[in-house]
């Protein structure tokens, strides 16, 4: 695992060989890394990959069987979740239902025995902060989902954590509520400046909204890196498959010549890539992957077209600023995926037809 | 056609079934009015002489009076333990659990007789006295399948993550469970205290073998049912008792109901 390190920002979390078991079955294996102050980090991996017991470990609700969770310099071991600077939005909520709105909201203040004057005011800006002024006396079970999700945001950020914990806070709303909540919540995170862990299994939700990102599989961090990285510079086949669409194409290397690899690509043919394409070397199982968007059909024979494929197109998917075609390589079985912004394609392109691809050698990445 | 036919059948069917299992009980309000010692058609006269009778006989009163006691204090004990035992087995993983659950529900299919025989050369050979105290331990032991089976349902569709949510924000376990779960949990707790108090009121054959001097009501009846002259007051204390433990059923029902709303359950089952 590959950490990058910033030397301005100061960790707020640190996380040392995290272990934890359910009997024989290992949920996290020995993770390490921090969290930086003031960061946007996503945990974002498929269900069963440990990113949600990762998260109730920092909360405090699953003890660990090894390892040491620091957060602001104190360490954290055997101090219960209530006694812990984090607090939590749950994926359901957990909006009490016996209460209203403010009561909700004033919960955690009342739990710390605050004045009444406190509390009031503090409720109020908390609403504000979430756009749900004036809501205070509304019962909790008369409230849509948008609504629950904000109420819960407000009772967590009213005691002022030092680090919120976001639980799949987004996968219960429908599409376009979820669009809009994301962007609430990146501006409300920037403008309150807390640290916000979010796990999601959503790698769209994880590449707008963060930071970094720690994609997590089988209980370990494959890649832990900013979004960009992430999607440029996937560390192997897993990571690149679940950030976005990747293309992999069957690779043989014929030399090596300084630090630059000569390959034969299946379907494509033979080029030089630098070792920095291949941050891991060559090996035997490695792959050559390309983004479907770094192919171009070429349309316009004045193009530049520094390297050129023969495909056949097998099948075409419209979305209206772009279209996706299924292209068969010539002298190979292999599919290969091409996204295309419309306002490039001068004229039609249709099943079957005989295409040309251009594509660039250093958009090549050599993954294991 | 045919499905039609089929549920004219279906129908009277369910007529002659209600008619054969209610009917009983509703001869008992007709002959509390009946102007007559004599329990069988043709009626005499409408008359309210039989409950006056009830609310003069003395004994009558104190039986009563020590059924509500045992009946109170059997629901509040029974309702307590059963809390304990549905929270253990919603929300702990213990070792012998099934075992021990499956212990706390048998007196619910065990045959009463054997249970109040057993406690009886329990209670004697421990030198104890029967009184009302040897009675609400044997009803608490009855009733005890019933609330724990009542709460666990109830703590079954209390959604974790309130707990850990109110866990999260500061509260301690104890404020936990007193602010979030006592209160989402209330309606399974009503209908628990309401459920046991019915068992106990009307229980009869435990009461029978653990009563000393003291009878509670049923005892007090079955005395009575040697005196024929008495059975028209007796009839006219059953249509009281079924009144109240109808209005105590169908209260328990309501609650039962406001909890399932509560926790978002669908309404499945139940009494009405």
């Amino acid at each position: 695992m590959k950490q990058e390190t910033n030397s301005e920002a100061k960790p707020i979390i640190r996380i040392e060989s995290i272990q934890k078991n359910y009997g024989v079955i290992e949920a996290l294996k020995s993770i390490s890394f921090n969290i930086n102050q003031g960061e946007f980090l996503t945990l974002l991996g498929p269900s069963g990959c440990g990113k949600t017991t990762l998260l109730r470990v920092i909360a405090g609700f699953e003890i660990p069987n090894a390892g040491l969770v620091e957060i602001d310099g104190n360490n954290m071991e055997g101090i219960p979740a209530n006694q812990r600077p984090t607090n939590m939005v749950f994926q359901s909520y957990a909006v009490f239902p016996h209460m209203t709105v403010g009561k909700n909201v004033a919960y955690g203040l009342r739990a710390r025995k605050a004045d009444r004057q406190t509390i009031s005011e503090e409720v109020n800006k908390a609403l504000a902060m979430v756009g749900m002024e004036g809501f205070n006396d509304r019962p909790s079970t008369a409230l849509s989902g948008g609504q629950r999700q904000r109420v819960a945001l407000a009772r967590a950020l009213i005691l002022k954590p030092k680090v919120l914990l976001l639980d799949e806070p987004l996968s219960a709303l429908d599409k376009r509520l979820r669009e809009q909540m994301q962007s609430e919540l990146r501006q409300l995170q920037r403008s309150v400046g807390i640290t916000f862990i979010l796990v999601t299994h959503d790698q769209e939700e994880a590449l707008t909204m963060s930071d970094r990102i720690a994609v997590m599989f089988d209980g370990k961090i494959a890649q832990l890196a900013s979004p960009k990285e992430l999607y440029r510079r996937p560390t192997n086949i897993q990571v690149a498959n679940f950030v976005g669409t990747m293309n992999f194409l069957n690779l043989d290397l014929l030399a090596q010549e300084g630090g630059d690899l000569v390959v034969e690509i299946e379907g494509l043919g033979k080029t030089t890539l630098t070792i920095d394409q291949a941050p891991l070397g060559y090996q035997s199982n490695s792959m050559a992957g390309i983004r479907p968007e770094m192919f171009t059909i070429i349309t316009n024979q004045g193009q530049a077209k520094p390297m050129i494929a023969k495909g056949r197109i097998a099948e075409t998917q419209y979305f209206g600023d772009m279209t996706y075609f299924d292209a068969n390589l010539e002298g190979t079985d292999r599919v290969v995926t091409i996204s295309m912004r419309n306002s490039d394609i001068s004229f039609d392109i249709n099943i079957g037809d005989d295409v040309e691809i251009g594509w660039n050698p250093n958009s090549i990445l050599v993954l294991n | 056609m045919a499905k039609a036919k089929q549920s004219r059948y279906l129908m009277v069917y369910i007529g002659i079934f209600l008619v054969f299992l209610y009917s009983p009980a509703l001869l008992l309000p007709i002959f509390s009015f009946n102007d007559s010692t004599i329990v069988a058609f043709p009626l005499g006269g409408f008359t309210l002489a039989w409950f006056i009778e009830v609310f003069k006989t003395e004994p009558l009163l104190a039986a009563a009076l020590n059924s509500l006691l045992v009946a109170v204090i059997t629901s509040v004990f029974a309702t307590i333990f059963g809390i304990f035992a549905a929270r253990a087995s919603t929300r702990y993983q213990f070792t012998g659990k099934r075992g021990i659950m499956g212990l706390i529900m048998v007196p619910m299919v065990l045959p009463e007789i054997i249970i109040g025989v057993s406690l009886l050369v329990v209670v004697l050979q421990l030198g104890f006295n029967l009184s009302l105290t040897t009675i609400i331990l044997g009803h608490i032991l009855l009733c005890l399948p019933f609330c724990t089976a009542i709460l666990s349902a109830g703590f079954q569709g209390l959604d974790r993550s309130f707990e850990e949510a109110s866990q999260d924000l500061g509260r301690s376990r104890l404020e936990t469970f007193w602010y979030i779960t006592l209160p989402l949990v209330m309606p399974a707790i009503i209908s628990s205290l309401l459920i046991s108090f019915t068992i106990s009121l009307d229980e009869f054959i435990i009461a029978f073998f653990l009563s000393g001097t003291d009878a509670t009501l049923p005892v007090y009846i079955w005395g009575q049912l040697r005196f024929p002259t008495r059975i028209p007051i007796i009839l006219a204390l059953g249509t009281v008792l079924l009144l109240v433990s109808l209005t105590l059923l169908i209260i328990a029902e309501y609650f039962r109901r406001i909890g399932a709303r509560k926790t978002g359950n669908e309404i499945k089952g139940g009494l009405f």
